[in-house]
Order: structure tokens, then sequence, then C-alpha cells
């Protein structure tokens, strides 16, 4: 599902980033990627999603090849990657509703199944009464949650969550992430089946650093360090 | 794309006219600034060019012609005068009614002094020739004179338009003519160029959100057809204001200014002639220019 062979990325400005990344990440799969700050962890999320390009190597995102992926292509390929971003990314302007069904009307998706879905996902994450907010009016943990509904809105099959909880306090952020697991995610990756990744900085495991590094922590769940 | 889509489009670009109420705000104003003075400018070179065409047209060429040359030879030069393609009119003046003009121009106590050519008229007959275009005046002249070479009676005393003089007015009406259509045509540019400017920065503050719709997997088109539905509404909105205020504006100048324009001998060009004109000059443009300016400036946001 997710295929990536010797990938090297360095930045424009000559910063080095990611070197010589060796992953194959199957469908069912919940991996987290793990490494202190400047390890390279968003750099390999935003190559999953085509925000970055590889510099060098191989790397195949369900069966696409990224690395030659033409622009025309790109937003095809995102569609199938529900991506929870480090700061969000939430449309300043449109409310959490709009938000959400968004991602429902790039893929024209008939008007009343945007309307059940939308509002399907945003009672799964404990929203539906700030449906019509903007997102300025919301906590940052709820921002965060109308990212994730919409993330796994149009049912992708991979779904990258970049730091989700990074900028949020100790406390909210454990809770978050549990819910998460073992509530909202799981239910989608039993029923459907999907690969997930989740991108947090795990205490115990930061601060050492093995850039090629990749063990299998278990059948369904393992992790990779930066 | 689904019709579905379509509506949404349209919806969203209402919609984002309003979401971003400040940036329309400020489009619209912009748009209407720099196409009122435009509009302005037109009005004030289309009196102009009217002035101008005032003066051209009491241009006029009067063609003598020698003493007994007798009926039948009048009129046939009437008619091959009358032939000439940039000849609008032909009118014969014999030398009574010529005479009689005359006198009517004399003031009165001088009058007299034209009493003792009644019988011995020293005028000649005359043709007065209108022309479509003045400005052909010396080349009209000219190929009457020409009758002289291929007639044997040598039946044209003398062709004379106000040489030199018609030469001047004509060089100082196409002056006047070309200053205004230059104005007019750097104020257009002027004004494409500012109100192009200000929609490139209020996209420009919209960038960030544009790449997020891109990165949720929204194609270009996707991204640009609100914005395309959202230029054509401001661009509207912007031009149809201008022109409202234009045209009323000199409608009212017309009702409290045409009597004393009147009697300096100057007619204002009436608004139901240069109205749809101008309206429809400053529309378009301002229709072109806002979906212009916001398609232009929305394609350099979306290498996402």
């Amino acid at each position: 599902m997710i295929e990536m062979h010797d990938i090297w990325k360095t930045y424009p400005d000559g910063t080095p980033a990611l070197q010589g990344i060796n992953i194959v990440i199957d469908r069912n799969e919940f991996v987290y990627v793990v490494g202190p700050s400047g390890a390279g962890k968003s750099t390999f999320m935003k190559l999953i999603y085509r925000e970055e390009v590889p510099t060098k190597g191989q790397l195949s995102v369900n069966g696409f090849n990224i690395g030659k992926l033409k622009q025309r292509k790109i937003p095809y390929v995102r569609r199938n990657i529900g991506v929870v971003f480090q700061d969000f990314r939430l449309l300043p302007k449109l409310s959490v509703y709009e938000n959400v069904a968004f991602a429902m009307e790039v893929v024209e998706s008939p008007k009343r199944q945007i309307r059940r879905r939308t509002m399907e996902v945003l009672e799964l994450v404990g929203l539906k009464h700030k449906a019509g907010s903007l997102p300025a009016q919301l906590s940052g943990g709820e921002q965060q949650r109308v990212a994730i509904a919409r993330a796994i809105v149009n049912s992708p099959s991979v779904i990258v969550a970049d730091e989700p909880t990074g900028n949020l306090d100790p406390e909210t952020s454990w809770g978050d992430h549990e819910a998460a697991r073992r509530d909202q995610f799981p239910r989608y990756h039993d029923r459907h089946g999907y690969a997930q990744q989740r991108n947090r900085q795990h205490p115990p495991q930061a601060g050492h650093r093995d850039r090629t590094g990749h063990h299998r922590a278990g059948p369904a769940e393992r992790g990779l360090r930066l | 794309m689904k019709f579905s889509t379509l509506v949404r489009h349209i919806r969203e670009g209402v919609k984002n006219v309003f979401r971003n109420g400040w940036m329309s705000f400020a489009s619209i104003g912009s748009i209407v600034v720099s196409l009122f003075v435009l509009g302005v400018f037109m009005l004030l070179a289309l009196n102009v060019n009217q002035w101008a065409d005032q003066f051209d047209s009491q241009v006029q060429v009067n063609v003598y012609l020698e003493s007994e040359i007798g009926q039948s030879k009048i009129d046939e030069l009437k008619t091959r005068i009358g032939n000439i393609v940039e000849v609008k009119q032909v009118t014969f003046v014999s030398k009574e009614e010529g005479l009689e003009k005359l006198r009517q121009d004399l003031d009165e106590d001088v009058k007299g002094a034209l009493d003792g050519y009644k019988d011995s008229n020293p005028l000649p007959d005359a043709f007065e020739v209108e022309l479509f275009d003045a400005q052909q005046v010396s080349y009209v002249a000219k190929q009457i004179l020409a009758f002289n070479e291929t007639d044997a009676d040598k039946p044209i005393l003398s062709v004379k338009y106000g040489q030199g003089y018609v030469e001047k007015l004509f060089r100082i009406t196409n002056a006047v003519r070309n200053v205004g259509l230059v104005i007019v045509a750097g104020l257009a540019v002027m004004a494409m160029f500012l109100i192009s400017t200000t929609i490139k920065m209020t996209i420009l503050a919209r960038r960030r959100e544009i790449g997020i719709m891109k990165l949720v997997g929204a194609t270009n088109n996707f991204i640009r057809w609100p914005f395309f539905i959202e230029g054509i509404i401001i661009g509207l909105a912007g031009s149809g204001i201008t022109t409202a205020l234009l045209l009323y504006g000199y409608s009212k100048l017309i009702a409290s200014t045409s009597y004393n324009m009147g009697l300096m001998m100057i007619q204002v060009v009436d608004l139901n002639k240069v109205g749809w004109l101008v309206g429809g000059t400053l529309v378009v443009l301002g229709t072109l220019i806002g979906v212009w300016g916001s398609v232009v400036s929305v394609r350099k946001h979306l290498k996402v």
C-alpha cells in the first residue's frame, strides 16, 4: 500500500531531511513514526500525500508512483489519503460543517449523501453541536477533531496524522490520543481495513536517532524510528 | 463536471463575495473609482469629438462657374459632381441668389451699395457641395477642378473651400480627437492595472486557503470556478455601480447646463446617444478585468 525504497529528501536550501528510508506498510497496519524534533517525521508524512517530492528513491502509495506523478493526477491520489495536519489547516472562513463537507464536494458526492455522511462523522468526533461554528471559535482540541473528521469523511484507504496532538497540552493530548486509538480509528480500521499512520513523539523513544530504522512491533502495530 | 457541482461553484462564488466582505469591497471600490474616471473622460472625449465634428461639418466646397455656359452644362456638371462618392449634396446657387445672400449678410446701411449691381451682377453662378466626410474636402475640390481638363469649354471658374484655413482647422480638430483617444486609452490601461492589482492582493491573502483545498484533493478547476464566478460578480457590481453613477450624473449635468451651452452654440451629446456606448464599454471592461484578475491571480497559487 505504501512502499518506500531508498528514499532521500534534501530541501532546496541544502537541509538533509531523509536519508535512505525503506519501509513497506500494508493494509490494516497502524504505524507510529517517532523521533526527536527535526528528525524528518513531517517530511516523511508530506512525501506520502505529495506535498513534497523525494529527491531520490522509489515511493508508491496505493499503486501510484508518487515521484513521477503528473501535476494533474495529484488531486486524485490525495483523495484516497486522509490527512490530519500538524496545524490542522482548516479553511478559516468555512464553518465546521462546510470544512468537512468540502472534502466530499471535491469528489463530487451527491448532495444528500454529503449532508448525511458529514453529520455522521461530526457526531463521531463529538462536534455535531458545533457544526455551524467557525474554526476560530473552537478550542485547539475541537479544531483537531474537525481535522480528523475531514480526514476520515471520504473513508480513505490511508490516514496520515502528523503530530495531531503536538500542539495540545499533555492532558488533552493523551485523552485525544486514546479516543482516537480506541474509538475512532479502530472502528474504521476494523470495518474497512485501513492502513493508518499516526505520527507521534513518543517520550521513551525520542532522542534516539536511527535513520534507516524500521522494525516490526507486531503484526498490525509497529513503529518506525527516525 | 456534474451539473450539481456547477451549482455548487456558483453558490460558493456568491458566498465568497460575502465571506471576504472587505476584500470584495476593496475590489469593487477600485473598480468603481478607476472606471468612473475612465467614464468621465470617455464622455468628455465624446463631447469634444462632437464639437470637432460640428466644426468640420461647416466646411463645404464652393464651385464657381464661368458665365454663359448654359443650363444644360449646369445640369450636366451638377450630375457629375453629385456622382462623386464623397459628395453628400449639391446645391445650385444662381448669381441672383448669390447676390441676395450677400445682401442679407451686410449691414442695413451699406446694403444700398449693392443695388447698382442688380443688372450687371458680377457674381458667378455656383454650386455648394456638402461632403459626407469634411476631411475629404481638398481631394474632392481637386476632382471637381479636374473636370476642366476633360471639357473643352472649361466651365469651372474656380473651386474654393477655405484653402489654408481648413487644413489648420482639421489639424486642430484631429489633434483634439487624438488627445482624447490617448487619454481614454491610457486611463483604460491604468484602470486595468489598478483593478487587477487590488484583486491580486485580495487573492494573495487567500493563498493558504487555496493550498489547503489542494491538499484535501481539489483539482485546479474545482478551485478556479468559484473564483471565476466571484470575479464576474465583483466586475458586474463595480461596473454597474459606476455606470449608474456616471449616467445619472451626466443626465443631471445636461439638464442643468444645456441652456448655457446652447447660448455658446455648443451642443452637448445626448444621453441616449452615448449611454449605451459608455455603459456597455464600462460593464464589459469591468467584468473582463474582474474575471481576468481573479483567474490569473489564482493560477499562481495552484501549484501545491
